[in-house]
């Protein structure tokens, strides 16, 4: 019977092909405006760390000077970064699965073949080996620095997929140099495509660009000295002592984003807890003269926090259903046309003995059925979409506009039953004549 | 006129095509109405002036290489070079760019050893800075050469006089703002005399609540990467950077971190702001003419069923005219039944949008000027269907069925 009724919607779609194209072109520009501004929406505030999410946390101490709250906030709320040496300290103290220092500074990257008019200034992530498994970096070649690497502060780097390509044409580079400013370090692994969405662990302005494409070990950055002042934001309670990177390393001066792994929700209460009396300890030697409100905060907290979310995409997609329901209304009209014209023919098939649950589920089916392909076009669209606004939206990372299997699975069946929902009216009035009267006036 | 009892029958009877129409137009007016407001909210941001003297002013964010002790002497040296560039208005040092997103922020307030009034951007640099950046000074004077003085960082603890922006004058001051000139204000706790007020000058962050508050001192700073601003003669830009970057780089050892001329700063600054306004015409364009190719469709629909009626009332010798009007007047009707229901669905979402995104409700006006164009567009779609309908001879009409 289904084949049967697949047969008649077909042909019922052939003899009013003019008004089903463009009920189905309605419904796939109403369609794929809503999932063009949905996925760019859904991209930019999904959970980043889908699996680890509640148990990967910002470390926030309330470093600041004696005298007011930091930012003279009326609720007292630590400062999102914290200084050099409680990052080394926490690290030291190994209370937590995995610590990762977000720190970094800027320099000219060549080759050491190159000449120095090759160098290109480069933004490097100085972090620590817990940052690939803790954020589940994949690699192509190599592996993150072994431990003693981030102890001793070795010069080994992991370079992005794409700076692989740049520098050493996309082969397997590990093993081999690259200059750095005036050291040279040595390649140890090289990054897969690997988009983190929204980027949460570091500067939150900065969430929905790609990220840095050269990772050098924290303990590296802090032994050769390396600052740039014009990169991160950073803030000081207290001048240093003097005007030595040195003297800044061992300032009050805070701009070291400082990430936790802990191996279970459970251990957030205890790690919290160790946190409190590591500020005691230091509060004992001076340090910390201000009330204890430490803070353990997930990622996406942070960036809601921060405000890292335009609204921008919000109300985009309200716009776009606004639209959706009008081209669905739009296809309604359209519907209702086609079915206007199949009263002869509804009648025909009352008088012979159809009931008319049998006539609903037969226009429904052809109702759908525009519904899918308006879906599948919609799709189309989507993607067509998706690649001008990534032309467009040059301040957000490429990777922002691409859509998963299910999304594209979500664009179809949205599509289908949107389109029932509002063929529904049109097949009923369709279905409501008299056959008496309409077969009179045949 | 008298057509209007007739169209209302019509109506009743075959009520479910006009609510279509109807909800149509609501839904169109509450869009279009909200998109226009948003995408002109970002025009006007995007359009804000940042006081500098876009077209002619680029910079160049580099390092001086020489040890701690010579680098006054360098920087000294770098200016005068770069003065003396062919082209060149003016060059000077500057401890950062508006709208670049990397600034020092201060803490301004009137009397000493309080709480701060309010936050402000800081630029230091030397005394020619402010026509480096091409920003108009409308009261008080500029720096004298003997105010200038060179530190290595944290220019605003060691200033001694400053230049202050009109908006953050008016902040202290309201309608007295020009008596800030000869006022001291206290920058971060440390004392320093206005001696003079400038027109616009935009800080380092554009969507700070702040950004038009700035503080300028005659204090150059040395320490790791300076930033030179130059404005150039109209035209001359793209040669000026070039001779700028050859002499630069003959000293040994020096990177260049950024140039960038300021109109591709802004660009950058208002990337998102750009994006969004672009989708929203976009959205807006492409709401029109679904809108349109709807009413005209439905109208068409409307008029070739009751192709009799036309023919029976042409037969009865109503002219051509009046056929059109009858469908212009049925067509306004419905319209504005639309605009009616969607100003209120207009309001709503404006209001939940305001309450929700923190964003301004839409004005009035827009509601006014809003219907005016549904209504024109409206009319405009149904005018052709209507023309053809009225083109029926009344033979042929009746004769159909």
């Amino acid at each position: 019977m289904i084949v049967y009724y697949i047969k008649l919607a077909c042909l019922s779609l052939w003899q009013t092909r003019s008004l089903s194209l463009l009920a189905i072109l309605v419904i796939a520009v109403g369609i794929s405006a809503t999932m063009t501004t949905y996925t760019i929406n859904y991209m930019m505030t999904k959970d980043p760390l889908p699996s680890k999410s509640d148990r990967v946390f910002l470390v926030r101490l309330n470093n600041w000077s004696p005298e007011a709250a930091y930012r003279n906030r009326v609720k007292e709320q630590p400062p999102t970064y914290i200084s050099v040496q409680d990052t080394v300290n926490l690290i030291q103290q190994n209370k937590a699965l995995g610590h990762v220092p977000i720190a970094g500074f800027k320099d000219m990257l060549k080759l050491p073949e190159q000449g120095a008019i090759d160098a290109k200034m480069t933004f490097v992530r100085a972090t620590s080996k817990d940052f690939f498994s803790t954020f589940e970096v994949p690699f192509l070649y190599g592996s993150g620095w072994p431990q003693t690497s981030d102890q001793s502060g070795e010069l080994v780097a992991v370079i992005s997929k794409k700076m692989n390509q740049t520098l050493f044409a996309g082969e397997n580079s590990v093993g081999r140099s690259v200059m750095l400013g005036e050291h040279q370090f040595k390649v140890v692994g090289v990054l897969d495509d690997w988009f983190a969405l929204p980027r949460f662990y570091g500067d939150s302005m900065r969430a929905f660009k790609p990220p840095r494409d050269i990772f050098v070990p924290f303990q590296t950055q802090i032994n050769l000295e390396l600052w740039t002042s014009n990169l991160q934001s950073y803030e000081c309670w207290k001048e240093p002592e003097n005007t030595t990177v040195a003297a800044l390393w061992a300032s009050e001066c805070i701009w070291v984003f400082f990430w936790v792994e802990l191996s279970s929700r459970e251990q957030k209460s205890e790690y919290l807890a160790f946190l409190n009396a590591y500020v005691q300890e230091q509060q004992a030697l001076g340090r910390f003269q201000r009330p204890i409100v430490n803070e353990l905060q997930t990622g996406s907290e942070y960036m809601h926090e921060r405000r890292a979310y335009s609204s921008d995409s919000k109300i985009a997609v309200w716009l776009a259903g606004c639209f959706l329901v009008l081209c669905l209304l739009n296809a309604m009209s359209i519907i209702m046309t086609k079915f206007q014209g199949k009263a002869a023919e509804v009648a025909l098939r009352r008088a012979v003995g159809a009931s008319s649950f049998d006539l609903v589920q037969q226009y429904a089916l052809e109702t759908s059925i525009i519904g899918l392909l308006g879906g599948v076009l919609g799709l189309v669209m989507t993607h067509v979409c998706l690649y001008v606004s990534s032309q467009l939206y040059t301040h957000l990372s490429k990777d922002i506009m691409s859509m998963s299997v299910e999304l594209m699975l979500v664009t179809v069946i949205l599509s289908v039953v949107s389109s029932l929902l509002f063929g529904l009216f049109p097949i009923i009035r369709a279905i409501g004549v008299q056959p008496a009267k309409q077969l009179k006036s045949l | 006129m008298k057509d209007l009892l007739p169209i209302l029958k019509s109506l009743k009877s075959n009520y479910a095509a006009a609510l279509l129409f109807i909800l149509q137009v609501a839904i169109t007016f509450t869009i279009l109405v909200n998109a226009i407001f948003l995408a002109f909210e970002k025009r006007a941001v995007i359009a804000r002036a940042s006081g500098l003297d876009e077209q002619n002013v680029f910079y160049v964010a580099t390092n001086l290489p020489v040890e701690d002790a010579e680098k006054e002497v360098k920087l000294e040296q770098d200016l005068s070079k770069l003065n003396a560039i062919h082209g060149v208005e003016s060059a000077s040092v500057s401890t950062g760019i508006p709208l670049t997103g990397w600034g020092r922020l201060v803490e301004v307030a009137i009397n000493p050893d309080t709480k701060y009034d309010t936050f402000s951007g800081y630029y230091g640099g030397d005394t020619k800075l402010i026509d480096s950046f091409g920003v108009l000074l409308i009261a008080g004077r500029t720096f004298l050469k003997e105010e200038e003085s060179t530190t290595r960082v944290d220019g605003y603890k060691v200033a001694s006089e400053a230049v202050v922006t009109k908006a953050l004058a008016e902040s202290l001051f309201d309608q007295n703002w020009p008596g800030i000139v000869g006022k001291t204000l206290y920058i971060n706790n440390k004392p320093q005399r206005v001696v003079g007020v400038v027109d616009i000058l935009q800080s380092a962050w554009p969507s700070w609540v702040v950004v038009e508050h700035g503080v300028i001192s005659a204090v150059k700073e040395t320490d790791g990467i300076v930033n030179f601003v130059i404005r150039t003669r109209p035209g001359s830009q793209a040669d000026v950077m070039d001779q700028t970057l050859s002499y630069l780089m003959e000293t040994y050892g020096r990177k260049i971190d950024q140039v960038e001329t300021f109109l591709d700063v802004k660009n950058r600054a208002y990337s998102a702001e750009n994006a969004a306004s672009k989708t929203l015409f976009g959205v807006i364009f492409g709401l029109l003419l679904v809108t349109t190719l709807g009413i005209y469709g439905q109208s068409r629909y409307g008029i070739v069923k009751r192709f009799k009626l036309i023919g029976l009332r042409r037969a009865m010798g109503a002219s051509k005219g009046e056929i059109v009007r009858y469908f212009m007047l049925e067509n306004m009707l419905l319209t504005c039944f639309g605009i009616v229901l969607g100003v209120i669905a207009a309001v709503v979402l404006s209001v939940t949008f305001s309450n929700v995104f923190e964003l301004g409700t839409v004005p009035v006006s827009y509601m006014v000027y809003g219907s005016l164009c549904t209504l024109f567009l409206g009319q405009a779609a149904v005018l052709y269907p209507a023309y053809r309908a009225a083109q029926l001879p009344p033979a042929v009409a009746t004769r159909i069925v």
